[in-house]
């Protein structure tokens, strides 16, 4: 069974070390093969996770190979290993917070042309042999986005770590550097508002079908 | 068991016991534990946020790139190797060059040079034993010399001489004065 595999199987509740374990243990060692494994293991969350936030799949590579990057810089100061997952999250979010500061530094001193927007859907198209499940791919991140949008920054975050990442409460408390209780109650809020707008949701469950 | 429907929890009790069942009230608790129906809301609301989260992987796109990670850095023991490595290099180069120097001057030019050392402490000796001697003789400065007139500096026999000639050496002149003498 492949680490990714016994991962998905691995509940919140469960005290047992995940299968990545030794593996951060060699490549806090100093082994670049045991961190080009957790590469391996962990670039598609990672990219994944960034191109929820940046909608944009050049950025979500260039932001992913800064995470590992420092990753692979910072990894010897890593106290707790067993904590290597939320910690490389916490990176990720940090590098993608990072990349919306700037964005929007950029933005005041450029005119809203949607220029940018253009080229990004143009070289998806392009690159995509089928346009039809290319505009409804691109229809469907416009709803998220329309959605999450609207969401207090903590609780998108929250939202997306939980039911678009995967993390469990206790991972996502870690990435946050929150606890339990408050992580809980962002999530409720999020979920809540979520919900509520029914509208996108059932163009949401369309998508879904 | 059969559940009352004014008992029935709302949407927003329902998210509850999604994300933290222990926040309910006891009474909910147990009304979720044995009604089928509100088991079944809270799965299918699961199950909408488990879709939404599998179609987002779907629908997000693939990335190709490859991550490249730092270039390996050598480690400092080998670092420090290496350095001594080229400093002991550069010294003993050195060395070599500065010995191969002093083995290429031909012996003669040293030679040459140690007797034209010889010559000038030789001069400046000889200089040095004639002030003394010089002093040896007469004691005071030559300017008190010229003051008492014991040395006259450019007044010699041919210069006084020349001033007031001698009669036999200036028989010249004399005839020359004589009568019947042609002037020229």
């Amino acid at each position: 069974m492949s680490p990714r595999i016994q991962e998905k199987f691995h509940t919140p509740g469960d005290d047992t070390d995940p299968p990545w374990m030794p593996l951060v243990k060699r490549a806090k060692a100093g082994s670049r093969s045991a961190f080009s494994e957790l590469v391996d293991l962990f670039q598609d969350d990672i990219f994944k996770m960034v191109f929820y936030r940046t909608r944009t799949q050049m950025d979500a590579e260039d932001i992913t190979q800064e995470v590992f990057m420092q990753a692979f810089r910072k990894l010897s100061g890593l106290k707790k290993v067993e904590r290597f997952k939320s910690w490389l999250f916490s990176i990720a979010i940090n590098r993608v917070r990072d990349f919306s500061r700037k964005k929007r530094f950029r933005a005041l001193f450029k005119m809203p042309d949607g220029t940018d927007e253009l080229k990004t859907a143009e070289s998806q198209i392009n690159d995509n042999p089928e346009p039809v499940n290319e505009l409804m791919r691109q229809d469907f991140w416009k709803q998220i986005g329309l959605i999450l949008d609207k969401l207090p920054r903590m609780e998108r975050e929250v939202f997306l770590l939980r039911f678009m990442d995967h993390l469990n409460i206790k991972e996502i408390s870690r990435a946050l550097k929150k606890s339990e209780s408050t992580i809980k109650t962002h999530l409720y809020r999020a979920l809540v508002k979520f919900r509520k707008s029914s509208t996108t949701l059932q163009i949401l469950r369309e998508e879904m079908t | 068991m059969s559940c009352k429907k004014e008992n029935h929890p709302d949407e927003s009790q329902l998210l509850l016991a999604i994300v933290d069942e222990a926040k309910l009230p006891d009474s909910i608790r147990e009304h979720l534990s044995l009604c089928p129906r509100c088991r079944a809301g809270i799965k299918k609301i699961g199950q909408d946020l488990n879709n939404l989260g599998q179609t987002a992987r779907q629908l997000a796109p693939a990335t190709h790139r490859k991550i490249s990670l730092p270039v390996e850095k050598p480690s400092r023991i080998y670092i420090w190797m290496h350095d001594w490595r080229i400093s002991f290099g550069a010294i003993a180069t050195a060395a070599v060059v500065v010995l191969m120097i002093w083995l290429s001057i031909p012996d003669t030019i040293l030679y040459e040079d140690s007797l034209d050392v010889m010559a000038q402490v030789t001069w400046d000796d000889d200089v040095f034993i004639t002030e003394i001697n010089m002093l040896i003789e007469n004691t005071m400065p030559q300017v008190y010399l010229e003051i008492i007139g014991e040395y006259y500096v450019g007044i010699d026999d041919e210069f006084i001489e020349f001033v007031v000639p001698d009669l036999e050496t200036g028989s010249l002149s004399y005839n020359n004065g004589r009568k019947g003498a042609k002037s020229c």
